[in-house]
């Protein structure tokens, strides 16, 4: 089973980053994963990243919908602008369901999965194969 | 016609008071009658006097004049209850007496069954009293009437053409006013019916709201805490102890999260108590202020920062816990995000005769313009926890507790310049008293519109 190259999380809250750390060390299934405390640093990342001439994408990202300042949906709308033409996928975590969260993802076509927080190890595992079964 | 209007006034108003508010339409109502039926028949006085001789008859409708304006009569000394008993029993009485002098041509029937009508309207809190009051009217208005269809009346049979019509027209317009104040009445009702009704949806989708969003709140740090104990467990069964403190660090943060959230909710939903304001004492801001700064003395040594007051601050009625807590939380925000080397909150009265107002200015980090009117809403932050610590509900309940005095909370600011917070609360005529509350104060508060 090949491992994910890079990995993205963003999520305001300290603890859960801290944990998907430790999540993502213990299921040796990532070499690289990049933590973002708020959406405005990790849309800053991308907007200079897409800049240089190659540039290595997440395969997956890792959103938190509930952020001060700039949430999960309004980053959405401001990477869509960044226009980065490889597909890339965006799972979107949140810490409750709801029918309006999940209409509103089904409307954009970036995301591919809405999870419930905390990310386990058996997540990152079947996201794999799906990721797998993607490309 | 001017004239005629303030007569219209003067005796309309006869007995009104500020004393027994709710009393006032039916009182007002009752003059109008009574003006109606001692003007109708003062005329047929006129007329009898005129064209007739009948001295039994002049003597009768000049006693209803009589009668009638004495009601006004009672209401301008105030003996608003005496004017409606005698107005329940001696008029029609009267009316019943001049059946058995001169028969019932004159238009009894009516005019008793119109003061029935009265009755229920004016006793419609005493039941027992009403009840026995229409009995009362029945029975002398039947025996006498049983009397006369088979005996002459006292001094004869009387009969005029035209005092029917009067009396018929009197009872006319006495049922049109009782309509149209009814009709008045209604519509208040329904006036405020929809505005209670759409105070209640606004609370309770407030209440979903501010639930949903609390316990999601709480969720997320609830989460973390059963997280690292997992891991705990895990680390603990590969008998793996060197992150063991940092995963109980972390569980015990998310605790204190919780806690200061549970904390902020209880504050917040506390605070809606004490609409009562029977409870409001004259408060010199002042003192509070003083207050407040002690409380914060810590926080203000800690981070170097200092209270300045531009002026003197007004004494107001009010409930003082309310105001420290307003005063505190904007003190805090001032001094909490803010990066100056010496913080500074300075408050400035600027409050008129009839309204209160009052200015914090911090030196502090600012607000853009476009979060003016979020950092009210519940549970809204600008900023990550990492940097400024915050539940999000500090000027959200400040903003709840002045709109209680029917104030408002609004902000000005420049990004890393200031932020000036400022109060504006409209003084009513009620607040400027200084003295004990009396009841009726408190009642004129509390119900402007009432029915009788």
């Amino acid at each position: 089973m090949s491992k994910f190259k890079q990995l993205i999380f963003i999520d305001d809250d300290n603890p859960t980053n801290v944990y998907h750390r430790i999540i993502v060390e213990q299921s040796e299934l990532c070499e690289e994963a990049i933590f973002f405390e708020g959406a405005v640093e990790a849309y800053e990342y991308f907007k200079e990243l897409v800049k240089q001439d190659n540039y290595i994408l997440p395969d997956l990202i890792f959103l938190d919908i509930n952020m001060p300042v700039m949430n999960g949906w309004d980053f959405i709308e401001e990477f869509k602008k960044l226009n980065i033409p490889t597909p890339l996928f965006i799972v979107l975590l949140t810490t409750s369901l709801s029918m309006m969260d999940k209409e509103r993802a089904d409307e954009i076509g970036l995301i591919h999965k809405f999870l419930n927080k905390p990310l386990e190890v058996e997540n990152l595992v079947s996201l794999q194969e799906e990721c797998l079964i993607k490309s | 016609m001017g004239i005629f209007k303030k007569f219209i006034k003067f005796i309309k108003t006869r007995g009104v008071s500020d004393n027994f508010p709710k009393e006032n339409q039916l009182t007002e109502m009752l003059n109008i009658m009574s003006l109606i039926t001692a003007a109708g028949s003062f005329f047929l006085l006129l007329f009898t006097i005129y064209y007739t001789t009948d001295f039994v008859y002049m003597f009768l409708a000049g006693m209803v004049t009589v009668l009638y304006s004495g009601i006004i009569i009672l209401h301008h000394f105030h003996k608003i209850h005496e004017a409606r008993f005698y107005f329940a029993t001696i008029h029609p009485f009267w009316y019943v007496i001049s059946m058995l002098f001169i028969g019932g041509y004159f238009g009894q029937d009516i005019a008793c069954c119109a003061t029935i009508t009265i009755c229920y309207l004016q006793y419609y809190k005493r039941k027992k009293l009403r009840n026995k009051l229409i009995a009362f009217n029945i029975v002398i208005f039947i025996i006498p009437t049983i009397y006369v269809g088979y005996n002459d009346p006292l001094f004869g049979l009387h009969e005029y053409p035209f005092d029917e019509i009067i009396v018929f027209l009197c009872c006319i317009g006495w049922m049109s006013i009782l309509y149209f104040s009814h009709e008045e009445k209604a519509r208040n009702y329904i006036k405020s019916l929809a505005h209670k009704n759409a105070e209640l949806k606004e609370k309770t989708s407030d209440l979903e709201r501010f639930a949903y969003i609390a316990s999601h709140d709480l969720k997320s740090p609830l989460n973390n805490i059963s997280n690292f104990l997992n891991l705990m467990e895990k680390d603990l069964d590969r008998k793996k102890y060197n992150n063991l403190n940092t995963y109980l660090k972390y569980t015990r943060n998310s605790a204190v999260q919780m806690d200061e959230l549970i904390d902020g909710v209880n504050t917040i939903s506390s605070s809606d108590n004490g609409e009562n304001h029977m409870d409001w004492k004259m408060v010199n801001l002042n003192e509070t202020l003083d207050k407040v700064v002690m409380n914060l003395h810590q926080e203000l040594k800690k981070k170097n920062g200092f209270v300045e007051k531009k002026n003197e601050l007004p004494t107001i009625r009010c409930n003082e816990a309310d105001f420290i807590i307003v005063f505190q939380n904007l003190i805090q925000n001032g001094l909490k995000y803010n990066e100056s080397n010496a913080p500074n909150i300075t408050i400035d009265n600027k409050s008129s005769d009839n309204l209160i107002n009052i200015e914090f200015t911090d030196n502090g980090i600012g607000i853009a313009e476009k979060h003016f009117k979020e950092i009210f809403e519940y549970f809204k932050r600008l900023h990550n926890q990492k940097i400024y610590k915050g539940s999000g509900l500090g000027l959200g309940l400040c903003k709840k507790i002045i709109s209680k005095y029917n104030g408002t909370l609004k902000v000005e600011s420049e990004i890393d310049v200031y932020s000036t917070f400022i109060i504006s609360i409209p003084l009513l005529e009620e607040q400027q008293k200084v003295g004990p509350d009396t009841y009726d104060d408190a009642l004129k508060l509390m119900a402007p519109n009432e029915v009788f």
